[in-house]
């Protein structure tokens, strides 16, 4: 788990936090432009089933992924969900989660390894885990999730 | 002014200010290579067009100056500060020139003698005599040519260096597209919030904001419209070279051809022409090297001598048609087919019935060049098929009508604009999708009020359309958003045509024609074939493009199997795989299948011809041993039987028939796993019949092992 060791000449790094299902997960806040609340979509026929739809985001299409179908969890997201945006090669994304919680500070050394028996879909995206002192937070690797799923496209 | 003077004084400027800066870079360093060839080719550059326009006092200077650049750049001559000022003080004569031409449309007189003298010492005090008084008669002598090299755009806007511009000089600024693109972008964007605006201002009636609203409404449209136009350019721009290349075959072979050009003024978008400038090049060099005859030829047969190219733009319907026309020879139809045997892309006997203008359009099949040999000019490979992927890419299309020694005219029908589409907006249930019209050929209510009617043919559904049946294809069955006949009166059918292809789609509205931004698709959707792209409607939706030809892609496998379903007799038939079946009887009285694609030959043999070779049964089939099923050993010795001779994954292996029977056609899947020499039991043409093992006959070892049983 090199990514967060390479930053580690800083010693902090944040993350916010969102919730889905049981999890709580940690997006490095760099990768994150824009927290959205639910956008009027539209749904796409045909396309993989994580790909929720598109939506105008200020003249830009956003392509919204469903998250907990990426990292196959059982349920999926509801009308409800919130959109965590980011950017990936020129192309705009928006992860949809149940929830977004608040601005986390992790201290960079206290970042350990995902545990060995955490599901592979998500381990394959995480780049470390983190105890608070009631949960742990997953940090995700958004890029990963969102390059990885075109790969196996490809494929 | 003629516009190339002006193309060539604005870009001419613009290299002289840039020229003022390097020449004093150089001289506080004069080692840089990089600087020196660059000045010299700029000044090059000058010489070269001024030839070509017949500017002789210019091109003198330009001429003299280059000289002795070029001994700096092949270091004869060291750089002095004398040196850059007699160059620079060549410069100011040029720009004194250029000053003049632009005032007045022609070169000022005046003398240079003193700075060209002065120019000519320097280099003729380093040893070089030769003043070459040839060349520069020699870049001077097609006056009437186009310097295709100063392809400046549209004849607008601003220059730099020269203060004096003239008021009658339209002024040019070159701006770089993605520029252009982002302010596209950008007004799109305003235009869609304007949009918004008005919505909200219908709502509240006598807002203060109505007036203001009304006068941004204006703004934005002038606005959308100007930023569009600055990407619209004459395809005059794409025609340029065209006189020159003409003029070249004709010097080279010998021909008098003489080129028309119509509608030089039609507007396309610059994106649109940079991509279309290669094939009409092509295009017309082959009208003129192979649709041209040669001068005696065309007496003989009745024509003047000079044969004539005509290329006419106009715009039609949301959409620019390009014919290029010649009064030739016509394709030769004789050739064409020859080609299209020796290609092997149709037999002799597909030939035949084929009509005429498909035989035409092999001419676009890649590798097909039909030229008996390669001129210099064209003939080297890339051909029509080149030339039609390249309309094809830019969402055009290209179609032939040729005749024999009447002429050849192709008829190239390209978008406006690939930015900006014309889109038909359908709607199927609850869902939105764009229709570029390019791909639609006509409309169609169906249901009650209309003549026309949905019909099935085994389950599809298709429509008589002016005595043709036109398949159709259901949107929301395609996009499984289930089918919902019921509670709709009229359906709309929506007949696109793809290829040569034609096809109808079920569509439940029809909204409105738009005109769209086509936005490419994510990499996440990317994979489904179905959509050309997405785009935002005026309302601020997003919806969906679709891709006609991505549709009939996504149709294909069912399609063919349809077509051929169509034609068969058998009405039994349901969606299963389609097998041919070579039908035989062997040892006993059952019915005998082997799939007909592992059949490569039928031969007689007799009896007594077999041999065996370890334990088995083989035959000598073309010098080699060839192993043999022989489903009934009791056979006369001195029998004829027929054999079915296999071919598969290269080994070959033979069956021992008693009576070949048919060949027909089997619907459904064939098991092929089975280890004995019957893999399955079907039912044809209600009888009951066995499908050989034919993986297992070629497979020798197999065989041998399945033979001891037999045989041992």
């Amino acid at each position: 788990m090199d990514n967060y060791t390479q930053n580690g000449g800083e010693d902090k790094m944040q993350v916010l936090s969102v919730f889905l299902g049981e999890h709580t997960l940690g997006i490095p806040v760099e990768e994150i432009q824009d927290i959205l609340n639910p956008l009027k979509m539209t749904s796409v026929p045909l396309a993989n089933s994580y790909v929720k739809g598109i939506c105008n985001l200020r003249g830009r299409i956003l392509t919204t992924l469903d998250l907990k179908k990426l990292l196959q969890q059982n349920s999926e997201a509801d009308e409800n969900s919130m959109n965590v945006v980011a950017e990936d090669n020129g192309e705009l994304y928006s992860l949809l989660v149940d929830r977004v919680g608040d601005v986390l500070t992790l201290d960079n050394s206290k970042i350990e390894p995902p545990p060995f028996t955490l599901e592979e879909s998500l381990k394959a995206v995480t780049k470390g885990v983190f105890q608070l002192d009631d949960s742990i937070v997953i940090i995700l690797n958004i890029n990963h999730i969102i390059q990885n799923v075109s790969k196996e496209e490809a494929i | 002014m003629d516009d190339i003077v002006v193309e060539f004084l604005a870009e001419t400027n613009e290299s002289m200010a840039e020229l003022d800066n390097d020449l004093i870079l150089l001289e506080q360093d004069p080692e840089n290579e990089e600087l020196i060839s660059k000045i010299f080719r700029i000044l090059h550059t000058i010489k070269g067009t001024c030839g070509f326009l017949g500017l002789p006092r210019l091109e003198k200077v330009a001429h003299k100056g280059e000289d002795v650049l070029g001994l700096i750049r092949e270091r004869k001559l060291s750089v002095t500060p004398d040196i850059i000022s007699l160059i620079l003080e060549a410069f100011d004569s040029i720009k004194t020139i250029l000053a003049g031409l632009e005032a007045n449309g022609c070169e000022p007189d005046g003398d240079d003698s003193e700075v060209i003298k002065r120019l000519e010492a320097i280099y003729n005090g380093c040893g070089n005599e030769v003043a070459s008084e040839e060349e520069s008669e020699h870049s001077s002598l097609k006056p009437e040519e186009d310097p295709s090299d100063t392809r400046a755009p549209n004849p607008q806007s601003v220059d730099q260096s020269s203060g004096q511009v003239s008021e009658n000089v339209t002024r040019t600024l070159r701006v770089n597209v993605d520029v252009l693109e982002d302010l596209m972008t950008m007004v799109s964007e305003l235009v869609l919030t304007r949009n918004q605006l008005l919505q909200i201002s219908r709502q509240n009636k006598d807002s203060e904001f109505i007036p203001p609203l009304q006068r941004l409404n204006q703004v934005v449209s002038d606005l959308q419209e100007g930023v569009m136009k600055t990407r619209m350019q004459p395809i005059g721009n794409a025609w340029t070279k065209l006189p020159r290349i003409v003029r070249d075959v004709c010097t080279e072979l010998g021909k008098e051809v003489e080129l028309e050009m119509i509608g030089k003024d039609t507007e396309l978008d610059r994106q649109i022409i940079d991509m279309i400038k290669d094939p009409l090049t092509h295009m017309i060099r082959n009208s003129a090297d192979h649709g041209i005859e040669m001068p005696e030829e065309r007496l003989a047969k009745g024509k003047p001598s000079a044969g004539k190219i005509t290329l006419n733009a106009y715009h039609q319907g949301g959409h620019i048609n390009i014919v290029i026309s010649d009064d030739g020879k016509g394709l030769s139809l004789e050739r064409i087919k020859k080609k299209i045997i020796q290609n092997g892309l149709a037999s002799e006997e597909q030939l035949e019935s084929m009509p005429i203008q498909k035989i035409h359009k092999y001419i676009f099949h890649a590798g097909f060049s039909t030229a008996e040999k390669i001129t210099a000019v064209s003939g080297r490979g890339v051909g029509m098929d080149v030339v039609r992927s390249n309309i094809e890419k830019i969402g055009g299309s290209i179609e032939l009508h040729s005749e024999e020694d009447i002429g050849t005219t192709f008829t190239v029908k390209i978008p406006l604009t690939l930015a900006i589409v014309s889109a038909l907006i359908v709607g199927v249930g609850d869902q939105r999708f764009a229709i570029p019209q390019i791909t639609i050929s006509e409309l169609v209510l169906v249901g009650n009020d209309s003549n026309h009617k949905i019909e099935k043919v085994n389950d599809v559904d298709v429509m008589r359309l002016r005595g043709k049946l036109l398949p159709l294809i259901s949107l929301s069955e395609l996009m499984g958003l289930g089918r919902s006949e019921e509670d709709l009166q009229a359906r709309y059918v929506v007949v696109t045509k793809v290829g040569s292809a034609s096809f109808g789609l079920i569509v439940d509205h029809v909204f409105d024609l738009e005109e769209i931004v086509i936005k490419p698709l994510s990499r996440h959707l990317k994979n489904v074939p179905i959509y050309a792209g997405n785009t935002i409607l005026g309302d601020g939706c997003v919806i969906m493009i679709l891709d006609p030809a991505g549709i009939l892609k996504a149709m294909g496998m069912r399609e063919s199997v349809e077509n051929k379903k169509e034609q068969s007799e058998d009405k039994n038939i349901n969606l299963e795989p389609e097998h041919m079946l070579l039908l035989f009887k062997a040892g006993d009285e059952t019915f005998k299948a082997t799939p007909l694609d592992v059949v490569s030959r039928l031969e007689e043999v007799d009896v007594s011809q077999i041999e065996y070779a370890k334990g088995q049964p083989v035959i000598q089939y073309l010098g080699h041993l060839m192993p043999i099923h022989n489903f009934d050993q009791t056979a006369n010795i001195s029998e004829k039987r027929p054999l079915i001779i296999l071919q598969h994954e290269g080994r070959n292996a033979g069956i021992l028939a008693d009576q070949i029977l048919d060949i027909t056609k089997y619907y459904g899947h064939l098991k092929s796993d089975a280890i004995s020499e019957i893999v399955d039991s079907i039912i044809v043409n209600n009888h009951a019949t066995d499908v050989v093992n034919t993986q297992m006959f070629t497979n020798a070892g197999v065989l041998i092992s399945e033979g001891e049983t037999f045989y041992g």
